[in-house]
């Protein structure tokens, strides 16, 4: 087999591209520390690395919406806490009342009280979180309750709810909805009734005991029902910093594979680079010494 | 009694013959890196010998030799090998292209990244989930307007870069049939001129040489057959009809096909019947199977324009299309804050990538962006969580993929797809390359056989001399010493 100048030379700037060609694409990983820019680098990889950035993103909003949420349901429980604390004193001022020996003031001041009491209930029923009503279901704009007319002494005679029915519903991760308000109709009308029918019963002349021990038991039935609402609020508070927790932990775990996908493990590429870098320079000084000699150096 | 003067004659031609071989020698070190130059070295015989009469018998002893005689200049070249080198380089150049072009879409798409359509998307399904949260912020609304024009113009962009690269590839394909013409007609000259000179019975091998080089650069745009005739000049034809043949040439050009958005076909001059190549119709509506058997920069180019790039522009189109249908069929339903529905996100005029757009009276007007099921229920986000939620929903494919997995199949693809080319493209290099190896093997100059030919040449001529110096002085003593005894 014939080998020409032209043979060597050839092969010696081909031996060289191909060494540039593995020295350039290792300098840009070590610079960019990705292994994979572009779709053909590695199809699978970009394939999978498309895939987390995804559900990283899908993840992020669920924490987002779940704190949102966590907001809501936490201001509802501090309002219904305050429920509770206002109905307590209501059962105590009914059990005051309940008493024949009491006179015709000291049933005014109790009622008084109740009043008082009663127009606490409204303002607890008008909760405000931020720039929302919580207890109006979809029309959050809208105070839950308001006075519609009140008697000549100026304690409220009726109320009514202007909110209306809605199940505020929000997603706590993909695919799961949890609803996150308390309907304001069902949880205060009979409260607001009751109360009412205390007051009543305690200013009424002529008085009848028997009016304000009728009252014991819608009390403690609503009391009831508040610490009911409450649990399950705690229900889902927990359930929420649980799947809260969940979201955070497969969020680090997505990051990592991710990352496996995509980065460069710079201790290999930097070994990989003196590697490449030896190799041309040794194919540099092969080069050098071969294609230097031809015949004509020896003869005279 | 030999020919004195005979003898004279042999050392003549002999240093004629030298000297005309050290200038073949010269030729070939001048040329030796000179690209598709096949050296050249005299062919040397000996002259016809005769037999000499003889008083005593008929003929004396042995025939006698005559010196030596240039017969010619052979070539060293392997046209088996320059079709191999021609047929394989045709399948570099298709695959080469096609690989450029993988390589284009690739930087228009711009995958993986912060700024690709998959974190478009992904922003786009995160805005309406953060305003199905909180459906009464006009904020949220912002959010979702901006990210929803983001995503559209991104959209527009990368469809317009590929269009854009559609419309290169087709001028390209314009300036290539130019260039085969322009060839071809160079080739043509050469035969012309080849054929005359071999009609003299020389041997035109640097002409020879160029022509060579010459069908290598034709080769190297579409799929030739070549062949030789008697009278040294070659016929060249793509897909059975003549391009070349001696000195006459027929042209192709381009036209525009009514039956691919007007762009280029290729179609002979004189016929306007399109040109085929292996039994591959150079004109819209290549399949697969054309994939297999064009070759060159030009059926590459085709290639690219007709088949990669209209697949890759009809799924941003069919994303751009699930988006604005699904979205606005759900938004259609839900009332914004002025208490009002009935409106489409995207503007309904949308028919594809290329012109999708949010709804200018929703852009105007942010708090026309629906969210409620109903009128008056500002908390209720019911809707835009739907929204929100077709990130989930497979609408694509006959109703199995989501929007995210049809994109991450398409680019997944991509990368595949360039991979492959990659890997063709990089055999079809190395076999050519192998190929041209060989060649230079056959063709090549070594300059260490010149040096060996050359001192050879010399030495031969410097004996060749010293004969004649002999002879002369031989003839000297016969001619001006012989009968002068007694003077």
């Amino acid at each position: 087999m014939r080998i020409t100048q032209n043979m060597l030379n050839q092969s010696a700037l081909d031996g060289m591209q191909n060494n540039l060609k593995r020295l350039s694409n290792l300098q840009k990983k070590a610079v960019t520390t990705k292994r994979v820019s572009k779709p053909e680098d590695d199809p699978f990889a970009v394939e999978q690395s498309l895939g987390f950035r995804t559900r990283l993103k899908s993840n992020e909003t669920s924490l987002r919406n779940m704190s949102l949420s966590h907001d809501w349901l936490n201001a509802t429980d501090v309002a219904l806490s305050d429920l509770h604390t206002v109905l307590n004193r209501a059962k105590s001022l009914a059990l005051q009342g309940a008493n024949e020996t009491l006179g015709t003031e000291g049933r005014q001041a109790l009622a008084a009280e109740v009043n008082g009491l009663l127009e606490q209930t409204l303002a607890i029923s008008n909760t405000n979180h931020g720039d929302n009503y919580l207890f109006s279901g979809f029309k959050v704009d809208t105070e839950a309750f308001a006075v519609t007319s009140r008697l000549a002494n100026g304690w409220i005679d009726t109320l009514a709810y202007q909110g209306d029915n809605g199940q505020i519903v929000r997603e706590v991760e993909p695919g799961i909805d949890m609803a996150v308000n308390v309907n304001g109709d069902t949880q205060f009308n009979n409260i607001f009734s009751t109360l009412k029918d205390l007051r009543d019963a305690l200013a009424a002349s002529p008085f009848d005991v028997n009016n304000v021990s009728a009252t014991m038991d819608p009390i403690i039935t609503e009391l009831d029902n508040t610490l009911n609402t409450q649990a399950v609020i705690g229900t889902k508070v927990r359930r929420l910093d649980s799947t809260e927790a969940r979201l955070n932990s497969a969020g680090v775990g997505i990051q990592e594979l991710l990352s496996q996908a995509e980065d460069a493990d710079m201790a290999e590429v930097v070994s990989e680079l003196n590697q490449q870098q030896f190799i041309y320079q040794t194919a540099l000084s092969v080069n050098g010494q071969v294609l230097r000699r031809s015949l004509l150096d020896f003869l005279g | 009694m030999l020919s004195t003067f005979g003898t004279l004659n042999t050392a003549l031609t002999t240093l004629n013959t030298m000297q005309r071989s050290i200038q073949i020698t010269s030729h070939n070190v001048a040329n030796a890196s000179t690209p598709g130059y096949s050296r050249q070295k005299s062919i040397l015989t000996t002259g016809d010998p005769y037999s000499a009469p003889n008083s005593n018998r008929h003929v004396s002893f042995g025939q006698v030799g005559t010196g030596v005689v240039a017969e010619g200049i052979q070539r060293f070249r392997s046209s088996f090998l320059d079709s191999q080198v021609r047929n394989e380089t045709t399948n570099f150049k298709g695959w080469e292209t096609r690989y450029d072009a993988y390589q284009q879409i690739q930087v228009s798409l711009n995958e993986p990244s912060g700024t690709g359509l998959n974190s478009m998307l992904n922003d786009f399904w995160a805005s309406w989930s953060n305003l199905a949260a909180t459906p009464d912020s006009v904020s949220a609304r912002s959010n979702v307007v901006e990210t929803a024009v983001d995503l559209s113009t991104t959209l527009r962009d990368s469809r317009r870069q590929l269009t854009d690269f559609q419309t290169e590839l087709d001028d390209r394909i314009a300036l290539q049939v130019d260039e085969i013409n322009h060839i071809a007609g160079r080739i043509a000259d050469l035969n012309g001129t080849i054929r005359e000179v071999v009609a003299l019975d020389q041997q035109p091998n640097d002409l020879m040489d160029e022509r060579d080089q010459l069908i290598t650069q034709l080769a190297e745009m579409i799929n030739i057959d070549v062949s030789e005739t008697e009278t040294g000049t070659t016929m060249i034809s793509v897909g059975g009809k003549l391009l070349v043949m001696d000195h006459m040439v027929h042209q192709m050009a381009v036209d525009q096909d009514p039956a691919n958005n007007m762009m280029n076909r290729v179609v002979w001059e004189d016929t306007g019947a399109v040109v085929q190549v292996r039994g591959v119709s150079l004109e819209g509506g290549l399949s697969a199977v054309a994939a297999d058997r064009l070759g060159g920069t030009l059926g590459g180019a085709m290639l690219a324009r007709d088949i990669i790039l209209p697949d890759k522009i009809s799924e941003l189109d069919d994303i751009a299309n699930a988006l604005v249908s699904e979205v606005n069929a759900l938004h259609l339903t839900a009332f914004g804050l002025d208490g009002a529905n009935g409106r489409n996100f995207f503007d309904a005029a949308t028919s594809g990538a290329h012109n999708i757009d949010v709804n200018s009276t929703i852009k105007n007007d942010h708090t026309l962006v629906g969210t409620a099921a109903a009128t008056d229920s500002l908390g209720d986000g019911s809707v835009a969580l739907e929204i929100a939620r077709l990130q989930s929903a497979t609408v694509l494919n006959g109703g199995t993929t989501t929007i995210n997995d049809y994109y991450r199949a398409a680019i997944t693809s991509l990368g595949q797809e360039a991979q492959q080319a990659d890997v063709m493209m990089t055999n079809q290099e190395l076999l050519v390359d192998h190929l041209s190896t060989r060649q230079e093997e056959i063709s090549g100059v070594s300059l260490d056989e010149e040096t060996v030919h050359l001192l050879q040449y010399q030495r031969t001529y410097q004996a060749a001399a010293r004969v004649m110096t002999t002879v002369d002085e031989m003839l000297d003593k016969v001619i001006n010493g012989m009968g002068l005894v007694g003077r």
